[in-house]
């Protein structure tokens, strides 16, 4: 008993203080995806059941708002490629850099981690596909979250909710930049040391700054849902909705930034 | 004597796989904060049912495996799992009186010691943890610890497996 007390404590101090596990890690990785796959294996079955039994009016309904909706998509499509041509004229015309296209890979999720308060997703992409630790997750609708973990087929993704992360953000309408973290809630983000004086409002898109060079700038990462003054606390106690649906997203895209890719092929030309 | 042990270790390996999927199984995140500790409670059957074979070694690596499963803090389950086989381990000789009832109060008990201990040890080596510590997987598996023993029971009868298994020797 004492044996197997000491051994585990030792895994324990060894897995917080050195990274002598790293190496490990991988490979049990490797042996626990299947038993993850498994394991998301009834929201699979139920997906198939949802997707296969569907009335013909259902679909036909769901054809007919999705054409409305790429009707509508590529009408704005026109004017973003006017915007995106004058945007370049103008930065010329600045002397700045050209402004850099992000490329995404889709992936997908494969597992949850079944810690309630450590808000953590595995998905199926790892170094076979070039994902590298820090690289920003997105979904169809915001930020979700950055890799922490590279495996070689899968990697682990630390979610914005999560109450260990925080993300350098400003607000679309006026440029306040802030901090946002996490809470471990996947419904509510903070903003943390906001001044009383700081003009933010019930309603203001949030994005993330670009600022710490981990996220790429611009990505919506939520909407304030209360600002409130706490009597006895000299900062704005501010609450937003992330735009991500954190807890229910099943397709994730995998960002690399423009920046990154620019310094690699320079560390290769070199 | 050999084959019929060989057999019981299959079957208590197979069933902690099997706890270690339920325990996997994604949920939102209220529901999972009301997921019962299924490995651990698979655990506890095996030490209740075959003591001879199921110690604090069994219950070691149990945990160890679901310290590799859920991927943070690795031997964190081992350790927990380890000392509450052990407490068990000391009221062994009272719990042939215990009717199930009587079992689902010390499971409802240990599953809140191993809470505890979960809690403390997170606390320790995750610097700028901000967790809460939860009593909903203790109620859950103290209610759901009579319905296992039912099903496990029922189904290691149909299996044939009943004789071979209790004497455990």
């Amino acid at each position: 008993m004492l044996l197997l007390a000491f051994v585990a404590l030792f895994l324990l101090f060894i897995d917080t203080y050195t990274r002598w596990l790293q190496p490990v890690r991988p490979w049990l990785a490797e042996l626990t995806t299947p038993l993850y796959w498994v394991s998301s294996l009834p929201r699979r079955i139920g997906e198939l059941g949802d997707e296969t039994v569907v009335s013909r009016a259902d679909l036909e309904a769901e054809i007919s708002r999705q054409k409305t909706q790429l009707f509508i998509l590529k009408g704005r499509m026109q004017r973003m490629a006017e915007l995106a041509a004058e945007n370049v004229r103008l930065r010329n015309l600045l002397n700045a850099t050209e402004l850099l296209q992000d490329s995404v890979l889709v992936s997908e999720l494969i597992g949850v981690s079944p810690d309630p308060s450590r808000h953590t997703i595995i998905v199926n992409r790892g170094e076979d596909h070039d994902v590298f630790v820090g690289q920003a997750v997105l979904d169809a609708d915001g930020l979700m979250g950055q890799v922490v973990e590279v495996y070689h087929s899968s990697s682990k993704v630390l979610l914005i909710s999560d109450s260990s992360h925080a993300l350098p953000v400003q607000v679309l309408r006026n440029g306040v930049r802030s901090i946002a973290e996490g809470m471990g809630d996947h419904k509510r983000l903070t903003l943390r040391f906001v001044t009383p004086t700081t003009d933010i409002k019930v309603g203001d898109q949030l994005v993330s700054s670009g600022l710490g060079g981990r996220y790429p700038l611009g990505y919506p990462v939520g909407t304030v849902t209360s600002v409130d003054m706490v009597s006895g606390n000299p900062y704005l106690k501010v609450e937003l909705e992330p735009s991500a649906r954190i807890d229910r997203s099943r397709y994730l895209l995998l960002v690399f930034s423009a920046v990154e890719q620019l310094g690699k092929d320079t560390d290769a030309g070199e | 004597m050999q084959e019929s042990s060989l057999l019981t270790y299959l079957w208590s390996g197979g069933s902690i796989v099997i706890g270690l999927l339920l325990q996997l199984i994604p949920l939102s995140s209220t529901a999972a904060l009301w997921r019962p500790q299924f490995v651990l409670l698979i655990v506890f059957y095996w030490l209740f049912r075959s003591p001879f074979l199921h110690g604090v070694m069994f219950a070691w690596f149990s945990g160890l495996l679901l310290d590799i499963f859920v991927g943070e803090l690795l031997g964190r389950h081992a350790i927990v799992f380890a000392l509450c086989a052990y407490l068990i381990r000391l009221v062994q000789q009272r719990l042939h009186h215990f009717g199930v009832l009587h079992q689902a109060m010390l499971v409802l008990f240990m599953v809140l010691v191993s809470q505890l201990l979960l809690h403390s040890i997170t606390l320790i080596f995750r610097v700028g943890w901000e967790g809460s510590l939860s009593i909903a997987p203790a109620i859950t598996s103290a209610i759901i610890w009579p319905l296992l023993v039912f099903f496990a029971n029922r189904l290691l009868k149909t299996q044939g497996l009943e004789q071979s298994i209790s004497s455990g020797s």
